[in-house]
């Protein structure tokens, strides 16, 4: 479980995330939305570490993670896919999914250096992992292509399959759905609902897609200004009329 | 699927095998000819460097200007070591390594938050506190601009000193040093290196701690340049301060680019390459440098993988027209 | 001794801050560093003397024959280098190692012209020196200073208020949003090479008298110029100039207290500090950019 307590950050005068709290309980899918530039990708930075928030706390299953380095915080289980696809293009694709399992490899510096046993045997394991996970998104077929060769919403998939790869109990998904087309949106509506299911885990996402949103959503909060605007369940959120006055009222 | 294949495959021996007995009966073909052998020393001590430089700047995609420097603290240290204490020759050039190793990583610590051209900066600044130093050093120990000298190679009380026999000695060392980069790329740590290179933001987020695989990138190239300068100085018997003049890193990065960076090949065709072509221009500077300005440029505007890079292409693009494509059907 | 050193320092902050404007004009434009800047200062030197000491031009006119010549040159610079590089999309560091070509391919070029032997230019002014309270001063260090101040004030007024230094900035900050605005990216960048490539033929004919010009001066001044550039913050005027300052007070005053061997190591260790503690430079706030 991750809690998200009085959170706030500043760039000098810009509050771009004032104090949020928010709560994302095992084995279910929470959504963030809100308008653009609401604060929702500097929430997610902040939650897995590319920013320190100034204040607040975030605490993964009773341990605060606040001020640690985002190697860190995905070691300790919270993984994430980004906005625009950051890929290792130039790495197959098999490749950039290993990358991701390097915490849970345990070759030392020597074993590397002299492809010990052990170290044969793990690159082994971890590179039939990396196949099922592919298998998983269907991607096995492509797994020595070069990540860069894919088609954008394979990219897509591929970064949320390297995600999986550190074992994470917490997924973030910063707008999973941009640029994919409408077939490939409804594919990921049941991917992700399966990675929830069999991986055990629960999913934090950002998205403007807002059928995806509601039609998978446990719960959504959504944030304007950097505030905490809402929070409910899908239903709820739709009936609600300051979302409505938000995203009617705000930019296009 | 497996991909962490033998490094030589049956077909590859047919290749491997007269180039092994090439190069082990190179000095009975040179047998009077001792200036061929000494150029063929060299080029085993700018192998072991220029392949430091490529699992820092090939791999985890640190440039650096500053190979020299390291060059010269291994050798430096080597030679004072071995001056002072006596203590025999390899044992000073692995202690002198080891040291660089470490300086390499003290230094990269700090460095590792900057990226391209600020850390060639701080590279080109370490490299003149480096020459500094050496030039004016505490109590005149390294001759300052006069050089110093030191013992010719010895191996347990056994003088390497002609060239013939260093270039077994050299040849051992070379192949020790080249096999484990090799082998060192091909793993986990290779591994993170590259993603490092590729995308440090990403690779931070995926759990590699970039700062940590950037310093032990340098320690790896620390020790490489360093344990090459050592042998320089055993070799030579002599070291003069222009050796860690920073223009000379310079050359370092001119011979990985020339050959290829990332791969087995590359770093070893890239200082033998341009040796060659040092001895074809002599020292006639103007032409030295409008050659390898028009290198640089030609290598990184057409052939961003080097020699062995644009070779490849070349095999691949030669299989495929003979009917390779059944290749990629079992692929 | 301390106004003596003081204006040592002046000079050769200026020197170095002439270089460093260079390096900072081509950030600000195109987000790259260019080490030839100083190999530059040296052609613009050449070029100076033989204007002015063999063809014997006025001072003045050999300086904007000089500055003219060396705005054509960083025009076919750009041109058959630069633009060839960015089409490619190589990474930032084949970009820095593009710059060192540059910087050989110019020396090969100088050593084969002009030779490897230092050349002395006849000084500009007809006063040595004078003397003011009790100090005598050279009147050709005062030249280079105020040249120094013009130029800086020059550029940025330009760069700040001037239509086309506002296109320069924006093709540097993005360049496809500056292109839909109308604006001629790769004009701009053009003009910002050639204007930063005679600002550096400037410093080199400025430096003539004063220093001699030989080859090897390039490398020290690429070095010099671009740890200025980079101490007093990347991209910005004033602190080019302002990190000349400090790093030649720096050299200047370890020379003259403790010992004029160590002060290219007080230099070194500054920067190395700077870039440690302070990698933004002291003034600049915005210049560490993936």
């Amino acid at each position: 479980m991750l809690t998200v307590k009085n959170m706030t950050l500043r760039f000098g005068e810009l509050i771009a995330n004032n104090n949020v709290n928010m709560e994302i309980p095992d084995n279910k899918i929470v959504a963030l939305i809100g308008p653009n530039g609401a604060g929702k990708t500097t929430c997610f930075n902040c939650i897995s570490g590319v920013y320190t928030p100034n204040e607040g706390d975030i605490i993964l299953n009773d341990v605060s993670i606040i001020g640690k380095r985002p190697c860190k915080i995905h070691n300790l289980g919270i993984s994430r896919t980004y906005q625009i696809v950051n890929l290792f293009a130039e790495m197959t694709v098999i490749e950039n999914v290993v990358v991701a399992m390097h915490d849970s490899l345990k070759s030392n510096f020597f074993d590397s250096m002299f492809h010990t046993k052990k170290h044969r045997e793990e690159e082994k394991a971890a590179y039939e992992r990396a196949y099922e996970l592919l298998e998983f998104v269907e991607l096995q077929d492509k797994a020595y292509f070069e990540a860069g060769s894919l088609p954008y919403g394979e990219q897509r998939l591929l970064e949320i399959v390297r995600a999986l790869a550190g074992n994470p109990s917490i997924l973030l998904l910063d707008e999973p759905a941009a640029g994919m087309n409408s077939k490939e949106k409804g594919d990921l509506d049941i991917i992700i609902k399966k990675i929830m299911q069999r991986m055990n885990l629960s999913v934090l996402m950002v998205e403007h897609d807002m059928d995806l949103v509601m039609g998978i959503s446990d719960y959504v909060y959504v944030l304007n200004y950097g505030k905490l605007l809402a929070h409910g369940t899908p239903d709820e959120i739709q009936q609600n009329p300051d979302v409505i006055e938000a995203y009617l009222g705000g930019d296009d | 699927m497996n991909k962490t294949a033998s490094i030589v495959t049956k077909d590859k021996l047919g290749l491997y095998a007269p180039l092994a007995v090439l190069i082990l009966t190179v000095p009975l073909l040179l047998r009077n000819f001792s200036y061929g052998m000494m150029f063929l020393c060299f080029c085993e001590i700018y192998i072991i460097a220029a392949n430091g430089l490529d699992v820092l700047y090939g791999y985890s995609g640190q440039i650096s200007f500053a190979t020299s420097a390291f060059f010269g603290i291994g050798s430096y240290g080597s030679l004072l070591i071995h001056n002072y204490t006596g203590l025999p020759i390899l044992f000073t050039m692995i202690m002198a390594s080891i040291i660089s190793a470490a300086i390499a990583m003290i230094f990269a610590y700090p460095v590792s938050k900057l990226r391209f051209a600020f850390l060639s900066l701080a590279t080109i600044s370490f490299n003149y506190i480096i020459f500094q130093l050496v030039t004016r050093s505490p109590g005149g120990i390294t001759g300052d601009f006069n050089g110093a000298f030191t013992d010719q190679m010895s191996l347990f009380g056994l003088s390497l000193k002609s060239y013939y026999s260093f270039y077994y000695f050299g040849l051992v060392c070379v192949i020790l040093l080249v096999a484990v980069k090799n082998l060192l790329v091909k793993s986990r740590v290779g591994r993170a290196f590259l993603a490092i290179k590729q995308n440090h933001h990403a690779a931070e987020g995926m759990g590699i701690d970039v700062r940590k695989y950037k310093v032990l990138a340098f320690g790896i190239y620390g020790f490489y340049a360093a344990f090459a300068g050592a042998m320089y100085v055993h070799l030579v018997g002599y070291i003069s301060p222009e050796t860690v003049a920073q223009q000379q890193s310079v050359i370092f990065m001119i011979m990985i680019l020339f050959g290829g960076v990332c791969s087995n090949w590359g770093p070893i065709v890239g200082a033998v390459g341009i040796l060659l072509l040092q001895e074809v221009l002599g020292y006639a500077e103007q032409y030295q440098l409008l050659a390898y300005g028009i290198l640089l440029l030609i290598f990184i505007l057409f052939l961003p993988g080097g020699v062995v890079g644009a070779a490849k292409k070349l095999l691949t693009r030669l299989k495929n027209s003979k009917g390779g494509a059944v290749d990629h059907a079992n692929s | 001794m301390v106004i003596q050193l003081l204006v040592a320092a002046l000079l050769t902050g200026s020197i170095y801050g002439l270089i460093a404007l260079g390096y900072s004009l081509i950030y600000r434009a195109s987000g790259i560093m260019n080490l030839a800047q100083g190999d530059l200062m040296c052609l613009g030197g050449f070029m100076g003397y033989t204007f002015y000491n063999i063809l014997g031009l006025p001072i003045f006119g050999a300086m904007l024959c000089t500055m003219v010549s060396m705005f054509l040159i960083g025009c076919v610079l750009e041109r058959i280098v630069v633009r060839p590089i960015f089409n490619r999309n190589v990474s930032s560091s084949a970009l820095i190692l593009a710059t060192v070509a540059v910087s050989y391919i110019v020396q090969s070029l100088e050593l084969v012209i002009w030779g490897g032997a230092p050349l002395n230019m006849k000084s500009f002014l007809k006063v040595q020196t004078i003397t003011f309270l009790g100090v005598s001063y050279q009147t050709e260090s005062l030249l280079c200073i105020g040249v120094a101040l013009l130029c800086m004030l020059t550029l940025h007024i330009f760069m700040k208020k001037s239509s086309f230094g506002i296109a320069m900035r924006a093709a540097a900050m993005d360049p496809i949003a500056a292109r839909s605005c109308g604006i001629n990216v790769d004009q701009t960048n053009r003009i910002t090479w050639a204007i930063s490539t005679s600002v550096a033929g400037l410093a080199g004919i400025l430096v003539g008298p004063l220093y001699g010009i030989t080859t090897t001066l390039g490398t020290a001044m690429s070095t010099k110029g671009f740890a200025s550039a980079v101490v007093g913050g990347y991209g910005d005027m004033y602190g080019a100039l302002l990190g000349g300052g400090v790093l030649a007070a720096l050299e200047t005053f370890a020379a003259g207290y403790l010992s004029s061997s160590l002060k290219q190591l007080v230099a070194y260790v500054a920067v190395l500090i700077v870039l440690f503690i302070k990698p933004r430079g002291l003034l600049n706030v915005e210049a560490v950019k993936d």
